[in-house]
């Protein structure tokens, strides 16, 4: 059933689609960790207005599919004439939806900082952003963190949607080498394969740094 | 003072952010590249390579013989179908060579060149321990799979006693089609190249001719661009009379 | 000097602080004594700029008392978890005062060493006794350099043998000519320091003394005899 000949023959293109996946999941990754840090600040201070707008994004995005928000994304651009490539538009609008998520994670990890400590550090003369940088970020960071990491592993899932607007990741990679070969059931079996080598290599990794942090902090 | 500079820095990109998005007109201009746009998911007419990844096929050779022709460099975007005539109409592309056939849809949005094939029957595949299909009736009730957009699809949607099954390639309508999942897949002559060609099952399967006009293949451009579909059309005429075409056509087995 | 001259707030038609003034020179320990709620902790707040005031106004030498000069020792210590006992002086000696890494660090083990917890530079704060927690955060402050020390409740935490201790550090801390504002309920605390107190109730100064003038004639108080003698009869107040 499994075609091991076609495998080795054609596992050079799927690498080349396992790296651009990868591409796609970290760097979205890290434009949705940017994001959602803003949100999260955002949402987490006073100015009324700007929450507002914090909150209806994060509601919108939250709301819709992520596959209406990649093409619809890729279009938008197209129309304003904006010259970005497929795997461009895919990594922002990824980026742009992780945000969303994650600033709900990040607005957590900043409320979960004690506010006699904000006071304290107050008191003591730092500023609003000294306050943020060494008081609330290294505690929110350990309640972030391992949200962080299983955002990269639905990313690297995730990142298969932006085949529809053509950008040849693995699963779309894929595709092509069944139109060609009309070998599904190989080629199938080989990507779901390496999307569990990819997620289950993430997640140790991960779990090897969460450890790593640990063993500094206290209890 | 950091509040004026982040000021001005914001205003600075949305400056160029309205530049770019106000740079491309529609009106074609005179380059020296002709940029391409295709599919690259319709063997024989566009595909990748597997080996070398390049873009290829049928459609591809006409494109770069036109460009020559032109004097012109070439340059090929592959891009998802439906986003061909998008860039087309936003002048991001000069032309469409993508197995695109000239149906009356379409003409209403985009200009075609001559057709540079034509007299592609439609076929009905079965597998052959069905019974001999003779007319299209014998198939009525049953699933057949055609490829979404495709011309088979445009003609089989008009009679409704057809179960239409649409499945996005042709790959996935002759698997299926293997599985016995569907009963029958409709398609161009030349799309079931590629599968003859390679796979040793092509005795297994009959073909029934649909009775309908043979498909025919052309080249697009924006409707505001007559300049460049005159200049083409007189290449496809030279291509037809000095044998270029058909050594296209031996080439690629159409 | 510092002068708080007709302060007074009020939250949703309930008044917070009701045109409260004192004075306090440089040496001087002020007791703020009463009850829970009765607006002493917002009165400290209002001096390290964490509360703001509706009315009236806060001088030092006559000028808008500026926050870099008080310094805040809270009830809950409020020490900073994720460093070390001596990273959270040397944390805002670096960032703050601008001091340089070495020059924090040995600020920040000379005064660990005054407070016997030299021992403890480079734990962290959660493993600490209540009162190792508590002179962390006086170190902390005192690092700063203030001009005017808050203390809300230092004690409430403690037996009465650190209770002494406390006291004995806030003596020493006015003898260097600090400013040392307090806000408390224990009597116990009151008594080992020479201060003025002024015992509030509903948001008003009620009663004035001086540690001085109480011990020798307590019954010229009767409103402060009654609570530190825990008086519960709310028809002696006004």
């Amino acid at each position: 059933m499994i075609d091991f000949n076609l495998l080795i023959e054609y596992y050079p293109l799927l690498l080349q689609g396992v790296q651009l996946s990868l591409q796609i999941a970290f760097l979205g990754c890290g434009i949705g960790a940017c994001v959602g840090t803003l949100l999260g600040i955002v949402l987490s201070g006073n100015n009324y207005l700007a929450k507002l707008f914090a909150q209806i994004y994060v509601s919108i995005i939250r709301g819709t599919p992520m596959l209406i928000q990649i093409t619809a994304t890729y279009l938008l651009l197209k129309i304003s004439g904006v010259p970005i490539s497929a795997l461009w538009s895919a990594t922002i609008s990824i980026g742009l939806n992780s945000g969303a998520y994650l600033s709900q994670t990040i607005l957590t990890g900043i409320t979960s900082v004690n506010k006699g400590q904000l006071e304290a550090a107050k008191t003591l003369g730092f500023s609003k952003a000294q306050t943020i940088r060494y008081i609330i970020f290294p505690q929110a960071i350990r309640t972030v963190l391992p949200n962080l990491e299983s955002e990269i592993v639905t990313l690297i899932k995730d990142s298969s949607l932006a085949s529809t607007i053509g950008v040849y990741e693995l699963s779309n990679q894929g595709k092509i080498i069944i139109s060609q070969t009309f070998d599904a059931p190989t080629i199938y079996f080989a990507i779901a394969l390496i999307y569990l080598i990819m997620t289950t290599t993430i997640t140790i990794l991960m779990s090897l740094l969460n450890k790593k942090i640990n063993y500094h902090a206290k209890s | 003072m950091k509040k004026i500079l982040i000021g001005i820095i914001c205003c600075l990109f949305v400056y160029a952010f309205h530049q770019i998005t106000h740079d491309k007109k529609n009106i074609p201009q005179i380059k020296d590249v002709l940029i391409v746009g295709t599919s690259a998911d319709y063997p024989p007419y566009a595909s990748i390579d597997l080996k070398t990844g390049k873009i290829v096929g049928f459609d591809i050779d006409i494109a770069q013989e036109v460009a020559r022709r032109l004097n012109k460099k070439i340059e090929i975007k592959d891009m998802p179908f439906n986003s061909l005539i998008f860039d087309l109409f936003a002048g991001q592309i000069d032309m469409i060579a993508a197995g695109l056939t000239p149906d009356e849809r379409r003409k209403k949005t985009v200009l075609f060149s001559k057709s540079y094939l034509d007299s592609d029957p439609l076929l009905l595949v079965t597998k052959k321990e069905n019974p001999a299909i003779k007319k299209l009736s014998d198939v009525y009730g049953k699933p057949i799979a055609v490829n979404t957009g495709y011309t088979c699809d445009m003609y089989l949607s008009t009679i409704p006693e057809i179960c239409l099954v649409r499945l996005e390639s042709t790959a996935d309508a002759l698997m299926a089609l293997q599985a016995d999942s569907i009963y029958g897949f409709a398609c161009s002559q030349s799309s079931l190249h590629l599968f003859l060609k390679t796979q040793k099952k092509e005795h297994s399967f009959q073909f029934f001719m649909l009775p309908t006009q043979s498909d025919s293949y052309a080249l697009a451009f924006a409707k505001t661009n007559r300049q460049l579909q005159a200049q083409v059309n007189i290449i496809i005429d030279t291509m037809e009379q000095d044998q270029t075409l058909a050594t296209l056509k031996e080439k690629w087995g159409i | 000097m510092l002068s708080l001259k007709n302060i007074s707030k009020q939250f949703h038609h309930k008044i917070i602080v009701d045109n409260v003034s004192f004075s306090v020179r440089p040496g001087e320990i002020i007791v703020l004594l009463g009850k829970s709620g009765v607006g002493k902790s917002t009165i400290l707040r209002m001096l390290t700029g964490l509360e703001s005031y509706d009315t009236g106004s806060i001088l030092y030498n006559e000028q808008p008392l500026q926050s870099n000069l008080v310094g805040m020792v809270f009830q809950d210590f409020n020490l900073f978890p994720h460093l070390t006992v001596l990273e959270n002086i040397t944390l805002p000696l670096q960032k703050i005062a601008k001091k340089s890494i070495s020059d924090s660090k040995k600020i920040g083990i000379d005064l660990l060493t005054t407070y016997e917890l030299a021992a403890q530079a480079n734990i962290y704060p959660q493993s600490l006794s209540g009162g190792q927690k508590q002179r962390v955060a006086f170190a902390r402050t005192l690092a700063m350099q203030p001009t005017i020390i808050c203390c809300d409740e230092p004690t409430s935490a403690l037996d009465p043998v650190l209770t002494s201790k406390v006291a004995q550090e806030i003596n020493k801390l006015a003898n260097q000519g600090l400013i040392v504002i307090i806000a408390t309920h224990d009597t116990e605390l009151i008594k080992q320091m020479p201060c003025t107190i002024y015992l509030m109730k509903h948001g008003k100064i009620i009663e004035t003394a001086t540690s001085q003038a109480l011990a020798d004639n307590p019954d010229m108080f009767p409103d402060i005899k009654n609570f530190t003698q825990g008086g519960t009869s709310d028809t002696t107040y006004i």
